[in-house]
C-alpha cells in the first residue's frame, strides 16, 4: 500500500507549521521522522492518519483520495498511535487487543472465531500471550506498549504511524519495540514512526525524513541524512557519527555557537 | 343635639322646623355618615374582604387583599376587580387615610399596632369557625359598616339555605350516614375541627377523613382515596389555572375512573375556604347528592 | 471470557423483574390479585350506579372486583413502570456520560443534565406551556437537559479532569436550582411554590399511564442511540485520536451520545423530577464486573439502575407509608455516603 502526501500545507492561528510537504511510504519501509521539539513532526503524522485537516494538497492512499474513502475501510489499512500511549481503563489485555477488530465489527456482532484468531495472533507477534489476563494499568511503561502494537496488528493494518512510541521505555524495551515494528515491515507492511532517539532511528529505519520548521530539510537513507553538517544546520548541535559493527552511533557532543 | 338646636330656635313654627331641618339635613347627614358610615374602608384578609363586598358598594371601599381578585381563593373575584389592593402592609394603608380598618389578630407584621398609633379605627375581627359565630360577626359588621338592614338580609338568606339544606337530607339515616372525602389539589383532605368538616357533617354525610384520625388537614394518596372507599368524593378546587402537579391527585385516572362511577362532585374552593355566607352554597350543593 | 458479563445481566434482570412484582404489590394496602387477573381475563362493566350518582355504594363483590384493577392497573402499575424506565434512563445515561468523558464521576444529577431538564419541564407546566401540546413539557425538559450536557462539553471539553468536570458539574448545577427556583416563584399558579420539593428531590407517587405513555418513546429512542455506542465508547479509552483512527467519526457519535443522553434524561426528569444519585452510583459499582469496559456497562447499568430505583421506590413506600418521603431523599441517603466514600477513596487522584 502507498500512502502519499503531496503539497501539504497546514498553519493553526496564522503560524505556518507545515510548508508544502511531499512524503511517499510504500510497502516494507519503515520511515523515521526526525527533527526537533515544535518542528511539526507530530503534526506531519496526524495528517498522514487523516486526523488532522490541512489547509491545502492531497492525501492519497494508493492514488486514491482518502477523503473519499469510507472512515471504517481506512481504518482497516492505516492505524495510529498516539503520543503516551492512552489506555484510560484498566482493561484486560484481551479485551484491549480485541479493540483492534472494531473496523470489522457492526454495533451488534460478537467477535467471531476468526477475529479470535487474529487477535491471538496478534498478540503472539508482539509477544505478550503470557499477559493475556493481566490488566493493562498493571503492566510496565513497555508491557503496555507492545499492548498496543498488538491492538494495531490485530486491526491487520498495512500502515501504521506511531507518535514517539519509545519515548518512555528502557533501551530493552525501546528495542523490542522497533524489532516489532521492523518485523511488521519486512512482513510486507510499511511504518512511520516520530522519534527523537537518533541512534533507534538510524538502527532501524529504511529512510529517515528530517523537518526542520515546517519543510524537510533532508530525506533518504539514515546514513545520508544523518551527518554531522545536516545535524548541526537542523538540530544546532555538533555531534560526533561512529560507524560500529553494530551500526551508526550518533553522539552529541556541545551546542554550535552562533 | 338636634333637639337643642331646634328649641334654641326662635321660630317654631312647623315650617320653619322643616325648613331649619332641611337645610340642615346635609350637615347632619355628613355627619352621620362620618361617624356611623365609613366611606373609605380598608379590609386585610380575604374572608374579610368577602363580608366586606357582600356589604356595601364598591365607592366605599378603598382597599382589599389581593387575594379577592383571584378566582382560586375569592368567591367574589369578579366583583373586586377594580378595586385597589394591598398586601396588608401599613406603608400602603396610611396614605388611603381610611376610616375603618378591618383586619385578624393573623395579620403579617405588626401593620396593626402602626394603624393604631396613628390613631386610625381598626377592628380586629375574630373569624368565625362556624355558622353561627359567622351570624354574630356578620351583625357586627352591619354595625360598623351601617348596614344593618344588609346585614340582617345576608343573615336571613343564610338561614334559609340552611333550611333547605336540611330538608335535603331529612330521609338519610342519621346512625348509617353515607361517607365523604374531601379531596384537594396536592392531595389535602381536612378532618375534624374545620369548617369543612362541619358543612359535610351538615350535608348528611360522615367525613371520612375523621375516622382516619386526622385531625384538621393532611394528605392522602390517589390510592389511599380510593381504599377507604367513599360514597362521595368532594373535589375542593377551583377549575381555572390547573397548570401545576397538585391537580394531578384530583385529575387522576384512577380517581375519575373509580368514582365517576360511584360518586364524584367538585365544589370551588372558594366557596368554602372562608366561613362565610357563601358557604351555604356549598352546604347546599352537597346536601342535594341524596336521593 | 464472554459468559461473566452475560452471567452478570442474566442475574440483574432476573433481580428486576422479582423487585418489580415486590413494587407491584406494595402499597397502603393489600389488594387482592386473584380478583384483578379474574377482571382482566373477564373484564365487567363497573358502572354500577350510572354517572355521579352520588350517595349509596353498597360495598357488592363485583365493585371490589373492580376497584382493584383500577388501584392496579392506574395506580400500581404506571408506578413500577415508571420506576424502571426512570431507573434504567439515569443509569445509561451515567454510563454514556461517564465513557464519553472518560471520567468514572460524571453522571445526570452531578453534571447537572436533571436539573436543567427539571426546569425546561418546569417552565413548561407552570406557565401554561401544556395547554398547547402534552409533549411540550417533555420537550422542554429534553431542550434543557441537551443545553445542559453541551455546556459541560463546552467547559470541560476534551481534558476533562476532574476538577474542571466537577466545577463545570456544580456551576451548571447552581444555574439550574436557582433558576427552577426563581420559575416557580414567578409562576402564576399558586401551587408552583409547593411544588418545589417534588422538582428537586424526586417522586414517582400518584402518576398515571398517560405520564408513562407520554416519556415513554423519548426514553425509548434514547436509550436506543445510546446503546448503539457502545463500541464507540470502547474504542474512545484508547483516546480521541486512537478511536477516530479505528473508523469512528468523532462530532457524530458525540452527537449521538449527547442526543441520547437528553432524550431520555429530558423526558424521563419531566416526569418523575429530579432523582439523585443513581447515574453515578450504579455505574460505578457495577464497572469492575464488566472489566471496565465501557460498551459492555451500559445495558447493565440500565438494568441495575432500574433495580435501584424500584428498590428506593419499595423501601419509599414501606418505611413511612403515612409520610411519603421523597424518592430522591433515599437515592440521596444511599448515594450521599457513597459519593464521599469515592472521593476518599481517590482523593490522592483528584487533582
Amino acid at each position: 500500500m502507498k500512502l502519499q502526501a503531496k503539497n501539504i500545507e497546514l498553519k493553526f492561528d496564522g503560524n505556518s507549521v507545515l510548508k508544502n510537504i511531499s512524503i511517499a511510504i510504500d510497502k516494507n519501509e519503515l520511515v523515521g521522522l526526525i527533527g526537533p521539539n515544535g518542528a511539526g513532526k507530530t503534526s506531519l503524522l496526524r495528517v498522514l492518519a487523516n486526523l488532522q485537516k490541512y489547509d491545502s494538497g492531497e492525501l492519497l492512499l494508493n492514488e486514491q483520495a482518502i477523503n473519499s474513502i469510507n472512515r471504517k475501510q481506512l481504518a482497516k489499512h492505516i492505524s495510529y498511535l498516539a503520543q503516551g500511549a492512552p489506555a484510560h481503563w484498566p482493561l484486560e489485555v484481551y479485551r484491549l487487543v480485541a479493540l483492534g477488530r472494531l473496523p470489522y465489527l457492526n454495533p451488534w456482532s460478537n467477535l467471531s472465531a476468526e477475529d479470535n484468531a487474529v487477535i491471538a495472533q496478534a498478540m503472539a507477534l508482539a509477544e505478550i500471550e503470557h499477559l493475556s489476563g493481566r490488566i493493562v494499568s498493571t503492566l510496565s511503561g513497555g508491557e503496555r506498549l507492545r499492548v498496543l502494537i498488538a491492538r494495531m496488528f490485530a486491526t491487520q493494518s498495512n500502515i501504521i504511524l506511531a507518535d514517539e512510541p519509545i519515548a518512555a521505555l528502557d533501551p530493552y524495551h525501546q528495542l523490542h519495540t522497533m524489532e516489532l515494528l521492523r518485523e511488521h515491515c519486512d512482513r510486507g507492511g510499511s511504518s512511520v514512526v516520530v522519534l527523537h532517539d537518533l541512534n533507534m532511528a538510524a538502527r532501524f529505519c529504511h529512510r529517515l525524513v528530517l523537518i526542520d520548521q515546517g519543510n524537510i530539510a533532508f530525506e533518504g537513507k539514515p546514513d545520508c541524512v544523518l551527518q554531522t553538517e545536516n545535524i548541526a544546520q537542523v538540530y544546532g548541535i555538533e555531534t560526533q557519527i561512529l560507524h560500529t559493527e553494530s551500526g551508526m552511533t550518533i553522539i552529541p557532543k556541545s551546542r554550535t555557537s552562533n | 343635639m338636634l333637639k337643642t338646636a331646634l328649641k334654641t330656635t326662635a321660630l317654631f313654627h312647623p315650617y320653619s322646623v322643616l325648613f331649619a331641618l332641611l337645610l340642615s339635613a346635609p350637615l347632619t347627614y355628613g355627619t352621620v355618615v362620618n361617624y356611623n358610615k365609613p366611606v373609605r374602608i380598608v379590609s386585610t384578609n380575604l374572608c374579610t374582604d368577602q363580608l366586606l363586598l357582600m356589604l356595601v358598594g364598591k365607592d366605599r371601599i378603598a382597599s382589599i387583599t389581593n387575594l379577592a381578585k383571584q378566582p382560586e381563593y375569592s368567591y367574589l373575584w369578579e366583583k373586586a376587580q377594580d378595586i385597589p389592593t394591598n398586601v396588608g402592609l401599613a406603608e400602603e394603608i396610611l396614605p388611603l387615610q381610611p376610616d375603618l380598618i378591618l383586619t385578624t389578630e393573623f395579620s403579617p407584621g405588626n401593620a396593626t399596632a402602626i394603624l393604631m398609633n396613628n390613631k386610625l379605627p381598626v377592628e380586629i375581627v375574630a373569624l368565625p369557625d362556624s355558622f353561627a359565630g359567622l351570624e354574630a360577626l356578620i351583625s357586627r359588621l352591619g354595625e360598623l359598616l351601617g348596614e344593618q338592614e344588609a346585614a340582617a338580609g345576608l343573615i336571613t338568606s343564610m338561614r334559609a339555605d340552611i333550611d333547605s339544606a336540611k330538608v335535603r337530607i331529612k330521609n338519610v339515616d342519621i346512625s348509617n350516614r353515607p361517607t365523604a372525602l374531601i379531596y384537594s389539589p396536592n392531595g389535602h383532605t381536612a378532618g375534624s375541627n374545620t369548617f369543612k368538616n362541619t358543612i359535610v357533617t351538615m350535608a348528611g354525610y360522615s367525613n371520612i377523613a375523621t375516622d382516619l384520625g386526622i385531625e384538621y388537614y393532611s394528605n392522602l394518596s390517589v390510592e389511599q382515596v380510593l381504599l377507604s372507599k367513599p360514597d362521595l368524593v368532594i373535589v375542593s378546587e377551583s377549575d381555572y389555572n390547573r397548570d401545576s402537579l397538585a391537580h394531578r391527585y384530583t385529575d387522576h385516572p384512577a380517581l375519575l375512573k373509580w368514582q365517576g362511577h360511584h360518586g364524584m362532585l367538585t365544589i370551588p374552593d372558594n366557596q368554602w375556604l372562608c366561613v362565610g355566607p357563601m358557604s351555604t352554597e356549598a352546604l347546599k350543593t352537597i346536601a342535594g347528592t341524596h336521593k | 471470557m464472554t459468559s461473566r458479563p452475560l452471567l452478570l445481566i442474566v442475574l440483574l434482570a432476573t433481580f428486576t423483574a422479582a423487585i418489580f412484582i415486590v413494587e407491584l404489590t406494595t402499597g397502603p394496602s393489600s389488594i387482592d390479585f386473584s380478583n384483578v387477573f379474574m377482571n382482566l381475563i373477564n373484564p365487567e362493566d363497573i358502572d354500577q350506579n350510572g354517572p355521579n350518582s352520588g350517595a349509596l355504594n353498597a360495598g357488592s363483590t363485583s365493585v371490589g372486583l373492580g376497584l382493584d384493577s383500577i388501584i392496579f392497573l392506574e395506580i400500581r402499575l404506571p408506578r413500577a413502570l415508571l420506576a424502571v424506565s426512570i431507573g434504567a434512563t439515569l443509569g445509561l445515561a451515567g454510563a454514556a456520560l461517564q465513557g464519553l468523558l472518560r471520567n468514572p464521576l460524571a453522571g445526570p444529577g452531578l453534571m447537572g443534565v436533571s436539573n436543567c431538564a427539571a426546569l425546561g419541564a418546569v417552565i413548561a407546566l407552570y406557565f401554561g406551556w401544556s395547554g398547547v401540546s402534552i409533549y411540550a413539557v417533555p420537550i422542554a425538559g429534553m431542550t434543557g437537559a441537551a443545553l445542559s450536557v453541551l455546556m459541560i462539553f463546552l467547559l470541560a471539553g476534551q481534558n476533562s479532569s476532574i476538577m474542571t468536570l466537577l466545577l463545570a458539574g456544580v456551576a451548571v448545577n447552581a444555574v439550574a436550582s436557582s433558576l427552577i427556583s426563581l420559575a416557580l416563584n414567578l409562576a402564576p399558579n399558586p401551587y408552583a411554590m409547593s411544588e418545589m420539593v417534588f422538582w428537586l428531590l424526586g417522586s414517582i407517587a400518584n402518576r398515571s399511564m398517560s405520564d408513562f405513555y407520554l416519556a415513554l418513546p423519548f426514553m425509548l429512542v434514547g436509550w436506543l442511540l445510546i446503546l448503539t455506542s457502545g463500541r464507540f465508547l470502547n474504542a474512545l479509552s484508547l483516546g480521541e485520536d486512537t478511536a477516530q483512527s479505528l473508523g469512528f467519526h468523532l462530532g457524530r457519535e458525540r452527537g449521538i451520545i449527547i442526543s441520547g443522553v437528553a432524550l431520555s434524561v429530558g423526558a424521563a426528569v419531566s416526569v418523575s423530577g429530579n432523582v439523585g444519585f443513581v447515574g453515578l452510583l450504579v455505574p460505578h459499582l457495577l464497572r469492575p464486573l464488566v472489566g471496565h469496559e465501557p460498551g459492555r456497562l451500559l445495558l447493565a447499568s440500565a438494568l441495575g439502575g432500574a433495580l435501584l430505583v424500584l428498590l428506593a421506590d419499595v423501601a419509599v413506600q414501606s418505611f413511612t407509608p403515612g409520610h411519603e418521603l421523597k424518592l430522591g431523599v433515599v437515592t440521596a441517603l444511599v448515594g450521599g455516603p457513597f459519593f464521599l466514600y469515592l472521593i476518599i477513596k481517590t482523593r490522592n487522584s483528584l487533582i
